[in-house]
């Protein structure tokens, strides 16, 4: 795989993720190696980030005594999801249009 | 290397970032470690590399939130002022607080670089973004910041520049000094000028006051005088003692009104000595932090020279310190007022740590069985 993430884009995808529900970190991080290949590192900055722009929140939850932090979308990130989602249809329709058939336009 | 060895690195590595963000780095990963289990603790730490490496990326990270929260504060700041001068207008409180700025940024950095983070030929995207970020930013905000970069940049050259001054200092004493001793001198003279002129005042204020009432009493003592005569007297010494009771008021206002505004100049010229150095956290050194970025799959770090973002990254914070008497008021206000408004217009509200978000919620959230483990099928 040549191609490497961006940070816009992974944001758009824990996004994408935690639509579909609550998680935390570890999970997240599977998830996500199973559709792009990033580091275990990766998603810390990323939610951190994300967490200080108000799209998620956090929260903890006791589990098997150790303690679980998860992370769940705030309003502020669904409609943040809703644009990305717009950004990567067109995206991928600027891209497709030159990489299958890129024409150079005089 | 062990996890305990490799989190108590991680954790020595961020000595100095805020509290908060260690505690929170270390949890993060220390739970990591945790959920991956014993079995995998050696193919996670050889996953994860170096710990360095790991606390570089989040002090970058962590450097860049700063500049943005500061690029928003010095935004926000003016578009308070902006709005304070004209009616406010109906229009949503997202234009003005401007959730539009985030996305705008990131497809500025995305233009900025041309390329986004995105790099074909993986090396130095990051670098390349955010040297180019760093172009932009500085050439946006050239004008107020020019003066404040100029005398108060800050760059690694910091100690050389000590023993430069030094240096300087005693070659150039023998003139130097004397002219130094002169301005002191003068400084203290016009200081002492103006506390004369203030108390002579006061005191021809006093002695008008007192010669007003004399006159007064004494009009009733003075045998041999006309009625009109006294009167006149009765009135001479009335508006004495009221012109200096007037003299004397205007003088003390002046003199407290002059020792407001230059207490205010020493606080206005030490607060922006401390926002050039509140908003140098430590991250910002070089020394340790930033070194060796190694390629990484995910194209989030690049293996570049990464000081001269650092060094960047601290002219930067230094320049619009300079500008803070224009901001250091407005903000805190700003920042106030907007977070409850936005709290109240878009109805943000902490969703409670849903006990049953387990149950409602698809996906990820049920994939899992009581025992957590991840149910690969459930997807």
């Amino acid at each position: 795989m040549n191609f490497q993430i961006g940070s816009a884009l992974l944001d758009a995808c824990v996004l994408s993720l935690l639509m579909q529900g609550d998680t935390y970190g570890y999970v997240l991080t599977q998830e996500m190696k199973k559709a792009v290949d990033i580091s275990e590192s990766t998603l810390y900055p990323v939610l951190r980030r994300l967490q200080k722009g108000g799209f998620l929140m956090t929260y903890d939850k006791p589990f098997q005594g150790r303690n679980r932090r998860y992370y769940a979308i705030t309003p502020q990130g669904r409609v943040k999801y809703q644009e990305y989602r717009q950004d990567w249809e067109t995206y991928k329709t600027q891209l497709d249009s030159i990489i299958n058939g890129g024409e150079i336009h005089e | 290397m062990n996890r305990k060895e490799w989190l108590k690195k991680l954790q020595m590595e961020l000595y100095r970032m805020p509290r908060n963000e260690i505690d929170d780095a270390v949890a993060y990963y220390s739970e990591y470690f945790e959920e991956a289990g014993p079995e995998r603790e050696d193919e996670i730490i050889r996953e994860l590399g170096d710990p360095s490496k790991v606390a570089a990326q989040i002090k970058a990270d962590y450097a860049v939130r700063q500049l943005d929260d500061m690029e928003r504060e010095e935004a926000r700041g003016e578009r308070r002022r902006f709005w304070n001068r004209r009616d406010r207008s109906n229009e949503s409180w997202q234009e003005r607080v401007g959730n539009a700025d985030y996305s705008q940024r990131q497809d500025g950095w995305q233009d900025a670089s041309g390329q986004g983070y995105q790099n074909a030929g993986g090396q130095g995207a990051y670098q390349n973004a955010y040297q180019s970020r760093q172009d932009g930013y500085r050439d946006g905000y050239n004008n107020g910041y020019n003066d404040g970069r100029q005398g108060g940049g800050r760059s690694r050259g910091r100690v050389g520049m000590i023993i430069a001054a030094i240096i300087g200092g005693i070659l150039a004493a023998p003139i130097a000094l004397p002219v130094a001793v002169v301005l002191i001198g003068l400084a203290i003279g016009a200081i002492v000028v103006v506390g004369a002129i203030i108390v002579s005042l006061i005191a021809v204020a006093i002695g008008g006051i007192i010669g007003g009432i004399a006159l007064l009493v004494s009009a009733f003592f003075t045998a041999g005088t006309t009625v009109a005569g006294m009167m006149v007297i009765i009135g001479a010494g009335l508006a004495l003692a009221g012109f200096s009771i007037l003299l004397g008021f205007l003088v003390v206002k002046a003199a407290a009104a002059l020792t407001r505004a230059i207490a205010r100049g020493i606080s206005n010229r030490r607060a922006r000595k401390q926002m050039a150095g509140g908003y140098n956290p430590g991250a910002y050194q070089s020394e340790g932090g930033y070194q060796n970025y190694s390629a990484q799959q995910d194209g989030f770090t690049q293996s570049t020279d990464s000081d001269g973002f650092a060094q960047t990254a601290e002219t930067e914070n230094a320049a619009p310190a300079a500008d803070a008497e224009d901001w250091t008021e407005a903000p805190k206000e700003a920042a106030d007022t907007f977070t409850a408004e936005e709290a109240a217009a878009a109805d943000i509200e902490q969703p409670e740590a849903p006990a049953d978000s387990e149950s409602e919620a698809p996906g990820l959230g049920d994939s899992m069985n009581t025992d957590g483990e991840v149910n690969e099928d459930a997807r």
